[in-house]
């Protein structure tokens, strides 16, 4: 435990450390990110083991279809790393991403502009995370029981707005861009989640609203006291939180070229988990962004890997489950130096 | 109680909203209600699988339309996939006491003690698609999924035989968590292993969800840049094939076959690479089963069991098909 709060007080007061010796910064960075170097080294030893077993993992074509495909988990879990940070967390992602990918499609055909579609999705995404950011802040519900509500209502506007069936989806060829264009063979969807990555990135770590976020989730009182609107800060990260897996859900879309209300089964789960495993506290108060980017990519190459090395699709899932698990042990344990005797 | 006036007031008023939205649903849905001797209008149960496939969502579409030319109420129940959840939709049915219960069934055994609770309270039971074994079932409409499946496997045979020079090496897309598609991969499987020198390269596991069953293709192909021929066993899992095709641009390379159409394999067979897709006719087991579950309702005498036909639709005939996905 005090070795946790020393690491939540170094990651609230990192601006004010003077830089005085690089060298002592850089122990200090090595002593904080312990389970970013963890998960690294985890997702590191996996690609070199994928890579001696199937001949195509470490190919150029593989590893930007695997940017390609993750593209989506990247653009959520940078905002689903804001929001655990507060101590919250967002289960909606998920039936957003349909609710987005139902309505973009939907909405083309009722024959809008590529352009008037696209902003309404993410307007309307962006409402979404902002009704559960009100109801969390300013009524003071549990964010788990707020968002696993919203998860069900807004699949169900999903399922209204297609009737169930898959819709084709024609748009301009920006649009279609998005899920399927590249360039210099790099995949748009890619660049777009590195940009927004980077972003992320900056929100967390450079600005205000960043270290407001993260003494939220470590001690909201003092925050509050010292005169922060933190409702505020709450719910824009919900907001933001909502208009991001909206913009997945494009991504998605146009990717698969039809939108439809099964799409984000189970996303939300794959991309908490990859922000968890990433190091990033469901406790709050710890952020981590590079982390949640290696957790994304981490599940991603065990999905990838074990398909290259065809492995039997009955026993995949038992293996995927058994290496996160291993990765989560690995990663609290070994590299964070916690001892099992103290607990 | 230390409830103040306003917060005890808003309380009352939220809790009448609540009353008044459910109040509102099931005044949409209702139960049987008939009270009312001789002229009593039927009420028919429908628990189906799911609301976003579109071969469901047809289903349903066409039950409906039979049900109000018919004359009678169609109750409509979504159990999500889930198999506990299906169950307990036909035992709410029964302790309703509708006239006949239409089931499309998730797990074709699971099903059965919920089924045999509503043939002990004598409601008919008329099991739609997959087919169950039961003496609970009153009459089976079902397209015979090992069957079809079989025969698109003699489709690949002949055209693998025909057209390919080289031998033929096989992947396929499927959807483990959904029985029926378990039972059309396995019997495709079984049929195309009759071609000589004809490999399998590997099954991939799409979960019946179109993203997922996209990432598996675009692996799989990554990892057999060989193969020449791909199966999908339903509807996601082909959206998903047909789109990594066209993302990993195999449409000169690989020849697909599957199950159900979709505007993305319609597509497909257009361009020419998507060879063969088994289509059923989903409206006609909604339907069907409607009409037969009146006249069950009625004591008339309905087939043991009813066949509905599929269709392999190719390029001669995937015109006739295109209305259907505009």
């Amino acid at each position: 435990m005090p070795e946790e709060a020393r690491r939540k007080i170094i990651s609230v007061n990192t601006k004010s450390a003077p830089a005085d010796k690089n060298s002592k910064i850089a122990s200090q960075w090595l002593a904080n990110n312990k389970q970013i170097i963890g998960i690294l080294v985890v997702l590191v030893v996996l690609s070199l083991f994928f890579s001696v077993f199937s001949d195509s993992f470490a190919t150029t074509g593989n590893m930007l279809n695997m940017l390609q495909q993750l593209a989506a988990n990247l653009i959520v879990c940078v905002f689903m790393t804001l929001v655990i940070t507060t101590s919250g967390i967002d289960l909606s992602v998920g039936s957003i991403l349909s609710l987005a990918s139902a309505l973009i499609a939907v909405l083309l055909k009722a024959g809008l502009g590529s352009f008037e579609a696209f902003l309404i999705v993410l307007v309307i995404g962006a409402i979404a995370g902002l009704i559960n950011g009100v109801v969390i802040s300013y009524l003071s519900i549990p964010p788990f029981i707020v968002t696993l509500a919203s998860m069900i209502y807004i699949q169900g506007l999903a399922l209204l707005v297609t009737g169930g069936y898959s819709i084709g989806i024609e748009g301009s060829a920006w649009l279609n861009a998005i899920g399927q264009g590249r360039i210099v063979n790099i995949p748009v969807s890619a660049i777009i989640a590195i940009i927004i990555v980077i972003l992320g990135w900056s929100i967390l770590t450079q600005t205000r609203f960043g270290t407001y976020v993260i003494g939220i989730g470590s001690n909201e009182e003092s925050v509050r006291r010292s005169g922060v609107n933190i409702k505020k800060i709450k719910m824009l990260t919900y907001m933001f939180s909502g208009m991001a897996a909206s913009f997945a859900g494009i991504v998605l879309a146009t990717r698969l070229g039809s939108g439809s209300s099964n799409v984000g089964t189970g996303f939300e789960m794959e991309v908490i988990a990859a922000v968890v495993l990433g190091g990033t506290s469901l406790f709050g108060g710890i952020g981590t962004m590079l982390g949640s980017v290696f957790g994304v990519f981490l599940i991603g190459v065990i999905d990838n890997g074990l398909t290259l090395m065809n492995v039997s699709p009955y026993i995949i899932q038992i293996i995927q489950g058994s290496v996160l698990l291993l990765a989560v042990i690995v990663n609290t344990h070994v590299f964070s130096g916690k001892s099992l005797k103290r607990r | 109680m230390k409830i103040s006036g306003g917060k005890m007031r808003a309380a009352i008023i939220l809790m009448l909203g609540i009353l008044l939205i459910l109040g509102g649903c099931s005044s949409n849905k209702g139960g049987a209600s008939g009270s009312d001797g001789n002229n009593k209008q039927l009420t028919i149960g429908f628990v189906t699988i799911n609301q976003e496939a579109y071969f469901f969502t047809e289903s349903i579409r066409g039950a409906e339309e039979q049900a109000k030319k018919m004359g009678v109420k169609l109750v409509v129940q979504n159990p999500d996939n889930d198999p506990v959840k299906q169950s307990n939709q036909i035992e709410n049915l029964v302790n309703q006491k509708v006239d006949a219960i239409i089931v499309d069934s998730i797990d074709t055994k699971g099903v059965i003690p919920a089924m045999k609770e509503a043939a002990n309270a004598n409601i008919p039971v008329i099991s739609i698609d997959a087919i169950v074994k039961s003496h609970a079932v009153s009459t089976q409409i079902g397209v015979d999924n090992a069957e079809s499946s079989k025969k698109l496997g003699e489709y690949v045979n002949k055209y693998v035989k025909e057209n390919m020079k080289e031998p033929a090496k096989l992947g396929a897309v499927g959807a483990l968590n959904s029985f029926i598609q378990v039972m059309r991969q396995n019997a495709f499987l079984d049929t195309v292993k009759q071609t000589p020198d004809l490999k399998v390269v590997t099954i991939v596991d799409g979960k019946n969800v179109q993203q997922t069953a996209m990432t598996a293709a675009e692996n799989l192909m990554t990892g057999h840049p060989e193969m020449n021929i791909a199966f999908a066993s339903g509807e996601p899992a082909l959206i998903g094939l047909a789109s990594a095709v066209k993302s990993q641009h195999k449409e000169k390379q690989l020849s697909v076959f599957g199950w159900d159409l979709s505007k993305q394999a319609i597509q497909g067979i257009e361009e020419g690479w998507v060879k063969a897709v088994v289509q059923q006719h989903p409206e006609k087991f909604g339907s069907e089963g409607v009409s037969a579950a009146v006249k069950l309702a009625k004591k008339q005498k309905v087939a043991k069991t009813i066949n509905a036909p599929v269709t392999i639709v190719t390029k001669d005939n995937v015109d006739q098909f295109k209305h259907l996905f505009k």
